[in-house]
């Protein structure tokens, strides 16, 4: 009796190529694109990633201290590197929003002076204050946003959109007993993954068919409300485009009896091994010393060492 | 008892602004397990209705369709009916509802509930059927227009139906995926499986035994597509054409004297010219 | 003697890749050579994901060359001094499906969003209009009907009267026929044979449905996984039968069948396109 479990299906050599958005400019973009390596990342058990994406989020949410900040770096560096995944491409996406993460810097460095009056005045001039309370405050935000995005991309370089799904709903069918629509909910997450690309392309298709007619879509980067608003005539027939689909694909569901998440069986069936307990033990370990580091308070101490080395 | 009943079936479409559009006009048909029929008329006959019908994908505004005896109209039925006759659409992308070729074969059976050890055996058997085992971890947006069309019956195979119902299922396809879907469908015809198709592509269409002719959401015609190719005011009624290889052998009796064929393939024709000359039937003349 | 026309486009060793740069790269055009002069109608087939579809958007300039050479007018337009929205009403592409990129309310309004876009006079854009939507076979007074009324045929021609109205030199359509029913295609070629009888103008279609060609293109390229890898005048290239038939391509009916007797040993000739043709070249065998 052969229940189909994730390890075989990579064992048989299956998929081999990646999955491929037919829209470039997502493709550069490079977050939630999934790059099949078969490193021991790939075949952990997806709840097992799913788990230890959420607690390194709220981990990273949570903490106060630089160290640990870094402590959750490095480990996210070290999962992509386990992951195979080439540095270069899980840092692109940080590359497009690096500015917009200085401006947000920026922000906490010379706003929180005002608010919190109770730190050391490290540089001042006329009203603009920065505080080492506010430095910390704006690494921290930077180092925050680069753990979560770095996260983020190791979850879905290794993880492909059928195992997310998958992993949710096992997680989430528990509740399906006290009627909470698991199922359900998932198909309609999953189904919305689906079209996304298969949108994204229309509208592309759209764009494309208007452009040939004479519409300037225009490239110049900072013309960006004119270009929004040249994009206004797309919306109709796009929104029409998907509830031609959406029609197609209701009436595809309803002609192989889908009646929702009630009296379904399952083809697909995640069993836990030993390597994935192993994983989220390891994963929960890091992120849990990170927290610890962090209630420990040790920035005083490490700052004092580094300033010490540096004299 | 014939698979699928269809009495006096009227079918109205009604717009939100109160105007209606009336797509079938009293249909009567009857269809006996193991045909191949297919359905032709012009864009707007009414062969996309009356297809969506037989597998209560639509209900009957007047009259009555029985699949394997049971009413379309009866809830309780739906079940059955669905798993008696699959559907297959125009088009590959937005029939295909899981990420994964096997998951998407899976999921049918899954909605009927098959118990989870018989599961695999279903998907492979369907998978085997069409071709597309050895892609079964594939990703489905990655398969070729053609593969997804054949993914589309393994879907529905894997409910192991009577009947399969193609909705102009090759309209997207180049010829040469054409050819290979076709083969399938008559493969699986010839073990057994009835097949309704609706095409207006002539040359599909002569490959069928059974021609039925809609136009104005009525029947005008149920017969061998060679009977219906003979009538030319018929084909003119319903906006049809000619498959190629009876346009050609007109052509080619006009050169070669007593020839006559009704091929409804090109290789079949040129069979019989080859037969033709061999035994020098034009001598005499 | 006459000069040789110069092409209206003409592209040069063109290579195309998705996705460059990472590890999903799919070269989709390699060192493609092809070129369309006026008073020409230029075939282009190819099995799915040959590139016919990247080729063709390579010609008004929706894509831009990566490696190679696009003359459109004589002029490159790798140069980004050419303006595109000028080069795109020189040149008229309508894609495929194009009944799903109407978005206008009414007809009228969409036909007219062409000549809107070039700046022209309200009389202008209405004589545009007019002669558009009549030179497919929709009447003027249709152009306020509400698109949501119109069938799959009329969509399709109002989508076309929606490029026409621009006035190209070059019309380029991709699968123009696919989906439409017989009646609506032999329409759909007779309003594309009046068009094109206007000197200067030329056509390029691209498709899977071999009668389309046969009948209406004067030369023909074969792409075959982004290489052309036969190009000549409509009957050289169809007359290829194995070839064709080898590479997952059709042939027009009539060739398949002087193929067929020829594999049985007939001495026919493969040179036959129409019917025609290929009863007459049968009928020669009576008197062989």
């Amino acid at each position: 009796m052969r229940s189909v479990t994730w390890r075989l299906r990579r064992r048989l050599g299956g998929c081999c190529v990646a999955e491929r958005s037919e829209f470039e400019f997502f493709a550069k973009l490079s977050i939630g694109q999934y790059i099949p390596t078969g490193s021991v990342v790939h075949r952990l058990d997806p709840r097992v990633k799913l788990i230890l994406g959420l607690f390194l989020v709220i981990a990273a949410i949570m903490i106060s201290s630089i160290v640990s900040a870094l402590i959750l770096t490095v480990a996210v560096i070290l999962g992509l590197r386990l992951a195979r995944v080439q540095l270069r491409l899980a840092f692109a996406p940080l590359k497009i929003m690096i500015i917009f993460l200085f401006i947000l810097a920026l922000i906490q460095l010379l706003t929180i002076p005002q608010l919190k009056t109770d730190a050391t005045v490290v540089f001042q001039r006329g009203v603009l204050k920065i505080t080492d309370r506010s430095i910390v405050s704006a690494i921290l935000l930077m180092v925050r946003f680069v753990v979560i995005v770095l996260g983020l991309s190791l979850f879905s370089f290794s993880t492909s959109s059928s195992e997310v799904i998958h992993g949710i709903e096992h997680l989430l069918r528990p509740l399906q007993r006290i009627g909470f629509p698991a199922h359900e909910l998932t198909l309609a997450a999953h189904i919305s993954l689906h079209f996304f690309p298969i949108l994204v392309g229309e509208a592309e298709q759209l764009m494309m068919a208007q452009a040939a007619r004479g519409a300037d879509f225009g490239y110049r980067k900072w013309n960006f409300l004119r270009k929004l608003r040249k994009m206004l005539p797309l919306l109709v027939p796009l929104f029409i485009v998907s509830l031609k689909h959406a029609q197609n694909m209701t009436r595809a569901m309803e002609s192989r009896c889908y009646s929702g998440g009630a009296g379904r069986t399952h083809y697909v069936r995640l069993h836990a091994q030993p390597a994935d307990y192993l994983g989220l033990f390891l994963g929960c370990g890091v992120i849990s010393s990170a927290m610890v580091v962090n209630l420990l308070h040790v920035d005083g101490t490490v700052w004092g060492l580094l300033r010490e080395l540096v004299m | 008892m014939p698979l699928i009943r269809i009495r006096n079936l009227h079918h109205e479409y009604r717009n939100e602004d109160g105007t209606s559009l009336r797509a079938l006009k009293g249909i009567n048909l009857e269809i006996r397990e193991g045909e191949h029929v297919c359905l032709v008329g012009a864009n707007g006959s009414g062969k996309s209705t009356l297809l969506l019908h037989l597998n209560a994908l639509l209900l009957p505004t007047e009259g009555d369709v029985e699949i394997s005896g049971w009413s379309t109209r009866d809830e309780s039925s739906l079940v059955k009916i669905r798993s008696t006759v699959g559907m297959v659409f125009q088009s590959p992308d937005t029939q295909i509802i899981a990420s994964v070729v096997e998951e998407e074969v899976a999921f049918g059976p899954e909605n009927i509930g098959v118990p989870e050890h018989k599961l695999e055996q279903r998907v492979d058997e369907a998978l085997q059927e069409v071709g597309l085992l050895e892609l079964r971890n594939r990703p489905s947006r990655l398969l070729s227009a053609g593969q997804k069309q054949l993914l589309a019956i393994a879907s529905t195979l894997s409910m192991k139906p009577r009947c399969i119902a193609l909705d102009e299922a090759t309209s997207m396809l180049d010829p040469a995926s054409r050819r290979r879907f076709l083969e399938r469908v008559e493969n699986l015809n010839r073990e057994g499986m009835t097949i309704i198709s609706a095409t207006h592509n002539m040359d599909e269409a002569a490959l069928a035994r059974r021609m039925i002719v809609l136009s104005g959401g009525k029947v005008i015609a149920d017969s061998s597509p060679l009977e219906i190719f003979s009538r030319k005011d018929l084909l003119r009624e319903a906006r049809l054409g000619l498959p190629s290889s009876l346009k050609l052998a007109h052509k080619v009796g006009e050169r070669l004297p007593r020839f006559r064929s009704s091929a409804l393939s090109v290789d079949v024709l040129a069979e019989e010219i080859d037969q033709y000359l061999l035994r020098k039937d034009w001598i005499g003349s | 003697m006459n000069p040789p026309l110069t092409p209206i486009v003409e592209v040069r060793k063109l290579s195309h890749s998705y996705l460059v740069g990472t590890e999903l790269r799919v070269d989709s055009l390699r060192e493609v050579d092809f070129a369309v002069s006026p008073g020409e109608t230029v075939g282009l087939i190819g099995p799915a994901g040959s590139g016919k579809s990247t080729l063709l958007h390579h010609l008004n300039g929706l894509i831009r060359p990566l490696s190679g050479e696009v003359r459109v007018l004589g002029v490159s337009i790798s140069q980004s001094s050419m303006r595109m929205p000028m080069v795109r009403t020189r040149i008229g592409l309508l894609f495929q499906n194009p009944e799903n990129q109407l978005f206008e309310q009414f007809v009228g309004d969409d036909v007219a969003f062409g000549p809107r876009n070039m700046g022209l006079s309200p009389e202008e854009v209405r004589r545009r209009v007019r002669t558009a939507m009549e030179l497919v076979g929709l009447p003027f007074s249709h152009k306020d009907r509400q698109i949501t009324t119109l069938s799959l045929g009329e969509k399709r021609r109002a989508a076309l009267a929606g490029v026409l109205a621009l006035e190209p030199e070059l019309l380029v359509l991709d699968e123009p026929t696919a989906s439409l029913d017989p009646e609506g295609r032999k329409r759909l070629l007779r309003t594309l044979g009046e068009w094109r009888s206007v000197e200067g103008r030329a056509l390029v279609i691209a498709s899977h449905n071999m009668d389309d060609i046969v009948e209406m293109a004067d030369r023909v390229y074969v792409l075959i996984k982004g290489s052309v890898v036969l190009s000549g005048t409509t009957r050289d290239v169809f007359t290829r039968a194995d070839f064709l038939l080898g590479n997952g391509l059709g042939v027009p009916a009539a060739t398949a069948l002087m193929h067929d007797l020829s594999n049985r040993g007939y001495g026919v000739s493969l040179n036959a396109l129409s019917d025609l043709e290929a009863a007459k070249e049968i009928g020669r065998l009576l008197r062989g």
